[in-house]
């Protein structure tokens, strides 16, 4: 059945989305977005701050409808946000009066699943994650990097196929985030998930993926699609390797120009 | 792990202010009495905490003191209820219906902003001197800090809690159960803090307009007859009773929401 196999996990097509702009006109921030995500794959989207990244992960979530183009799981259109999808949010989005336990099974409890076995399936992530101690804990007790460990758990308890990611490790000091993206990979390989991590960091987004996507300025579009062809398992030695920074220059080389447009738009705007 | 650390500098913290707090009452009590037994020799004017006491004790011995308290407690019980549960329902459907907070809320606004005690009589008048013109009064001042903060407790919450809970698939019910009621439950319980005080006073003002009994009553009654001891007696009973209950809200306030501390 080699076309169950070819069917992509994930099928965005000409997906473009435009906000009310402040003075009433569209503000148009993505445009014409096609690409595919194959079952298990991990994709990352790369591109300057304002570029759409967020939105994106958000229409593909179904929290927001795009205002054009269509978004397909498992070759069927969805209606609202909660089946196979799973969100880990930029900010730690964990609710300060659960406990640790009870943010993991938060997304269970919505789903109607008895307390005992929500607490049972919950303990298992979160010994995934490595906090299996901290269980009594609640958010404010915990460092920023526990907090976004209880949210990938917390993600993966609801048994989603697939994971949206969105700049988790960005407030996180640079070797937390190093041992963050370990664990994310080790996670990766034991549980099989598709994964769609957005980041600005070029290094990351190279280290995690099979593919990067690297998205233009705003209007996001989808600039180049770039195949990693670094063995698994990565480690942090697979960082230091030619290949790695072959790879993350190239990323930089095709969104320079974007990120200093940006940039000058912003310092112009601040003037 | 820096939780040791710091339930031990709160205790440490807990434990001087209660120290400062005794200290301070002590010399306020040594004061006060130095002032009304040896400066201030009219008893028209001033009056020494141990005569404040002793007239506590014998108006509490013959009933009079029980009658007050009763006919004021009764008030306060059923006005400060009925302004809670109200006000909590009312800044809720506010919050979740913008459309009409839009039209309300100004309004409101207005009104807490008005001195009750301009409004008393009219209520006095409407309802006639006696417990419900006693309520209405107590009511309509506590209403207000309950709604408003009920209010505030659904806005202020964040939209990325909102957004979590929405892409786990949870309906607009789940969403105002699991995430906006709780996040509110802090604010409502410190607009229950703040409309103690204005209950109280709402007691006081209540009574001097419209009613035959109560410490509002006492007071403006012995304050005509000069009788100091029994005004201070009925200052100390409401300020008491207000600070009893602000701290147990305070404390309660803390309890649910340890995240805020
Ligand atoms: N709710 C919104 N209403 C209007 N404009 C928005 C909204 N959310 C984001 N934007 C704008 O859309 C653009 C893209 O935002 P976003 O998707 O957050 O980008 P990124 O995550 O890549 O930084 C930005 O210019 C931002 O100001
Ligand atoms: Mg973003």
């Amino acid at each position: 059945m080699t076309d169950v196999k070819s069917q992509a996990k994930l099928r965005l097509s000409n997906v473009g989305h435009a906000y009310k702009g402040v003075g009433g006109e569209p503000l148009t921030v993505l445009r014409d977005i096609t690409f595919d995500v194959r079952p298990g794959e991990f994709v990352t989207i790369v591109g300057g701050s304002g570029s759409g990244k967020t939105t994106l992960l958000r229409i593909i979530d179904h929290l927001i409808a795009p205002t054009s183009g269509a978004v397909l799981i498992d070759g069927e259109k969805i209606e609202r946000p909660g089946g196979k999808l799973s969100f880990v949010f930029q900010t730690d989005s964990l609710l300060p009066w659960r406990n640790v336990i009870d943010n993991v099974a938060y997304g269970l409890d919505l789903r109607g699943v008895p307390k005992a076995d929500g607490r049972s399936a919950a303990r298992k992530y979160l010994e995934l994650v490595g906090l299996g101690g901290f269980a009594d804990y609640y958010p404010h007790q915990l460092s920023g990097g526990m907090r976004q460990r209880v949210n990938l758990a917390r993600a993966l308890a609801v048994e989603p196929d697939v994971l949206l990611m969105d700049e988790p490790f960005a407030a996180l000091d640079a070797q937390t985030r190093e041992l963050m993206q370990l664990e994310l990979l080790r996670i990766w390989r034991e549980t099989g998930k598709t994964i769609l991590f957005v980041t600005h960091q070029l290094d990351e987004a190279v280290f995690l993926a099979d593919r990067v996507i690297a998205l233009s300025a705003r209007p996001g579009s989808v600039r180049e699609i770039v195949s990693i062809d670094l063995p698994q398992p990565r480690d942090i030695a697979t960082k230091r390797t030619p290949e790695f920074q072959a790879y993350v220059a190239r990323l930089w080389n095709l969104i320079e120009s974007d990120v200093r447009r940006g940039f000058q738009d912003e310092s112009a705007a601040s003037i | 792990m820096s939780l040791g650390s710091d339930s031990m500098q709160d205790s440490l913290k807990g434990r001087s202010q209660w120290r400062a707090v005794l200290l301070s009452l002590v010399i306020l009590v040594v004061v006060w009495e130095v002032l009304g037994r040896y400066v201030i020799h009219n008893d028209l004017i001033f009056a020494p905490l141990s005569h404040i006491f002793e007239r506590m004790y014998t108006m509490a011995l013959s009933g009079e003191l029980w009658k007050h308290v009763k006919a004021s407690g009764i008030a306060f019980i059923f006005g400060y209820t009925a302004a809670i549960a109200f006000g909590v329902m009312t800044g809720i459907l506010l919050a979740l219906k913008p459309r009409i907070g839009f039209y309300v809320e100004p309004w409101l606004g207005a009104l807490y902003a008005t001195p009750m005690i301009a409004l008393a009589p009219i209520f006095v008048v409407l309802l006639g001197i006696g417990l419900s013109s006693k309520i209405a009064i107590i009511f309509i001042e506590a209403f207000f800090p309950v709604t408003t903060n009920s209010a505030l407790g659904i806005k202020s919450t964040n939209r990325d809690l909102i957004d979590a809970s929405l892409s786990f698939g949870a309906t607009d019910a789940q969403v105002v159960k699991t995430v906006l009621l709780p996040n509110s439950l802090p604010f409502i319980v410190a607009g229950m803090r703040i409309a103690v005080g204005r209950a109280l006073a709402g007691v006081v003002v209540a009574e001097i307009f419209g009613s035959v009994a109560g410490i509002g009553n006492m007071i403006w009654f012995s304050a005509e007859a000069y009788d100091m001891p029994k005004l201070f007696s009925g200052v100390f009973l409401l300020a008491g009773t207000s600070v009893a209950l602000m701290s147990v809200l305070a404390r309660i306030e803390k309890r649910v929401a340890p995240w805020r501390a």
